[in-house]
């Protein structure tokens, strides 16, 4: 169990290691000429030069990777091209706003998802399975800030039931965890059926069955643990769409946090401020995926058992 | 944002499809895309003869569908290709005396916006737009997915480890976060934002296609050709990548419609193009300031997009179905 922690963590720190150098590869490398961009057009090459020192954009790009590597080990993700703060501040504030919004959206999609996917599996071709079915398929399809847009003119134009845009507490709250809870909620739905289905198929069933098990008591205990393990692995993978599904949502409805942080840093060319939020956001899915992982390994007696052996 | 990423996600995922025992979706979606072979559809008629009943009924609903799917997605690229010939006004066309008219009236069936423009024509003119972002994104990250995963998955070994190492690397920044970091460093082009959103699609593709190689490479006919003298490089073009068609097929329709919506985000969060022809996210991001007053020009052209989705959807199943007789009906 140990040597099967420290191997994961391992892993992860490698690829947080990967996906910094990504990220700075990306915002630096690529041939974008960022004091240009910062200048504006018509800007003299002298303004060019002087905006290059300052920034530091005119040594190398090793020295500059290097810099930013050790400064990332030093924990300092350097400073916002616009507001000189320090950028780990920056982050830091808008970080409570955008995980209460996450949170609140992962518990939409659990709460919508698992009852549906449940009466999809107990009603598996009849109408109601069918109707779960399109639903899902046009949830799907649709993009989140039309949905978004959609629900703020049922709900905030037509029946005045809450505040436009903006605005603090509960209700400001409630459509934008809404609407990206219930885009969540169709793979949530979809692993909770299959998961069902495919567990009803097994032999195990079969046998509770033969020695005379009520359907109920089936149902409710022995298939659903073994669906509830599964559906925590889809957590991790829900993370990365989380996150960008909260980048289009806080924009659309003008909250605080990370993702909205970024859009408006990519407008200012505040590359250092891109670079950390994009980073916070990889350095949170790469860390709730090891949790799963780990978490995964320690409920599921299979896995754990296995673990065990080969120690 | 849209998911039917994390389905392809959870079955993108072959370490989580490992771990968890057969009974998981992950597992069971991975099946679904695994079972797609190149095998002819020539068992599904023959099927559908036999078959009486409500099956019969079911069978003829699914050629409905898929005939439906396959002209909405017709009718959007004939907009695509020739907007002047349908659209009722010109590209771009301001009409100062009607802003803001609702739709479902005579000479503006879908209304006007706030500076007189018909949604009608800008939709029209938006398709082309929003399909080349969608159409040559899919195609680029499936090329790239086809190169990465099926040389990956059929060389194996060290080669196989790093560039697999390299997409799990690729994909812990999140999609639409990684689409934005190339906007920011490129600025906002047409290019731009089909490079980004190839960027957030290409690793997903690459590990499907992994698996897809790494599950032919033991297969008794790669073998074969492998003894009779084959090169790798034969033996990958001429008979991995044939395998590979129908699972192609199907990511690379489903694929169009995941390109479009993150396309559309990124068009709506302000990193699309300007001009006189914007896309359907950049008309939506435009009526938004005049949502209380005009749900029209928000409305038609996300209606538009959905449509493009869900019969991309759609067919991507149907393909599925007509290529994989034994999952019909799954």
């Amino acid at each position: 169990m140990t040597r099967r922690i420290l191997e994961r963590l391992a892993a992860s720190v490698a690829v947080v290691f990967g996906a910094s150098t990504l990220i700075f590869l990306i915002l630096n490398w690529l041939p974008g000429d960022t004091a240009a961009l910062i200048a504006g057009e018509g800007a003299t090459e002298e303004t060019l030069v002087r905006i290059r020192a300052q920034l530091g954009l005119n040594q190398p790009l090793g020295h500059q990777y290097w810099e930013y590597m050790t400064g990332l080990l030093h924990g300092d993700l350097g400073r916002s091209y616009a507001t000189r703060a320090p950028v780990l501040q920056e982050l830091a504030a808008q970080f409570p706003s955008t995980a209460s919004l996450a949170v609140a959206a992962a518990s939409v999609a659990i709460v919508v998802g698992v009852p549906l996917g449940v009466a999809a599996a107990a009603n598996r071709g009849r109408v109601l399975d069918h109707i779960i079915q399109v639903v899902g398929l046009a949830l799907n399809s649709i993009p989140t800030f039309w949905l978004g847009l959609l629900a703020i003119l049922l709900f905030s134009v037509h029946l005045r039931w809450l505040p436009i845009l903006g605005g603090r507490g509960v209700l400001a709250s409630v459509l934008p965890a809404g609407c990206l809870g219930l885009a969540m909620s169709i793979p949530v739905q979809r692993l909770v059926r299959s998961g069902i289905l495919e567990a009803l198929q097994e032999p195990y069933i079969t046998t509770l069955r033969a020695k005379g098990l009520r359907a109920t008591r089936i149902f409710g205990v022995h298939v659903l643990r073994n669906v509830a393990i599964s559906t925590i692995t889809l957590v991790g993978v829900l993370v990365g769409e989380l996150f960008s599904g909260l980048v289009v949502v806080e924009t659309l409805f003008a909250r605080p946090g990370l993702g909205r942080l970024a859009v408006y840093a990519v407008g200012n060319k505040d590359i250092p401020l891109v670079q950390g939020a994009i980073l916070v956001t990889s350095v949170t899915y790469v860390v709730v995926n090891l949790l799963v992982d780990l978490s995964y390994a320690w409920i599921d007696p299979r896995v754990r058992l296995a673990s065990n052996g080969d120690a | 944002m849209n998911s039917s990423f994390e389905r392809a996600a959870a079955a993108a995922d072959p370490e989580t499809a490992l771990a968890v025992a057969a009974n998981v979706t992950a597992a069971a979606d991975l099946d679904k895309y695994a079972e797609v072979d190149a095998r002819p559809a020539v068992a599904a008629p023959a099927i559908e003869r036999v078959v009486r009943g409500p099956w019969r009924g079911a069978a003829r609903l699914q050629t409905c569908i898929t005939a439906a799917s396959l002209a909405v997605v017709g009718a959007l690229v004939v907009c695509a290709l020739f907007p002047e010939a349908i659209a009722p006004y010109p590209a771009g066309e301001m009409q100062a005396s009607s802003i803001l008219v609702p739709p479902f009236s005579v000479p503006h069936p879908l209304g006007t916006d706030q500076f007189g423009r018909d949604v009608l024509s800008l939709i029209v003119f938006g398709a082309r737009r929003s399909l080349l972002v969608a159409l040559l994104s899919a195609a680029a990250s499936m090329a790239t997915g086809v190169f990465v995963g099926l040389t990956a998955g059929y060389a194996g070994g060290l080669l196989d480890t790093i560039a697999m190492r390299l997409v799990d690397v690729w994909m812990a920044v999140p999609a639409v976060l990684l689409s934005i970091a190339v906007c920011a460093a490129l600025g906002p082009s047409l290019p731009t934002l089909i490079l980004s959103v190839s960027a957030a699609l290409a690793p997903r593709y690459a590990r499907l296609l992994r698996g897809h190689a790494l599950s032919l490479r033991t297969r008794g006919f790669v073998e074969a050709a492998r003894v009779s003298g084959s090169s790798h490089t034969a033996v990958v073009v001429k008979h991995v990548l044939p395998h590979c068609t129908g699972p192609i097929l199907v990511l690379g329709t489903i694929g169009t419609g995941w390109a479009i919506l993150i396309g559309s985000a990124l068009s709506f969060l302000g990193f699309g193009v300007e001009g006189d022809r914007p896309d359907w996210a950049y008309l939506i991001a435009q009526g938004r300031s005049y949502l209380a007053m005009a749900w029209w020009t928000v409305t038609f052209p996300g209606l538009a997009i959905s449509a493009f989705v869900v019969a991309t959807n759609l067919l991507g199943d149907s393909l599925r179905r007509s290529l994989d007789p034994r999952g019909a009906g799954r």
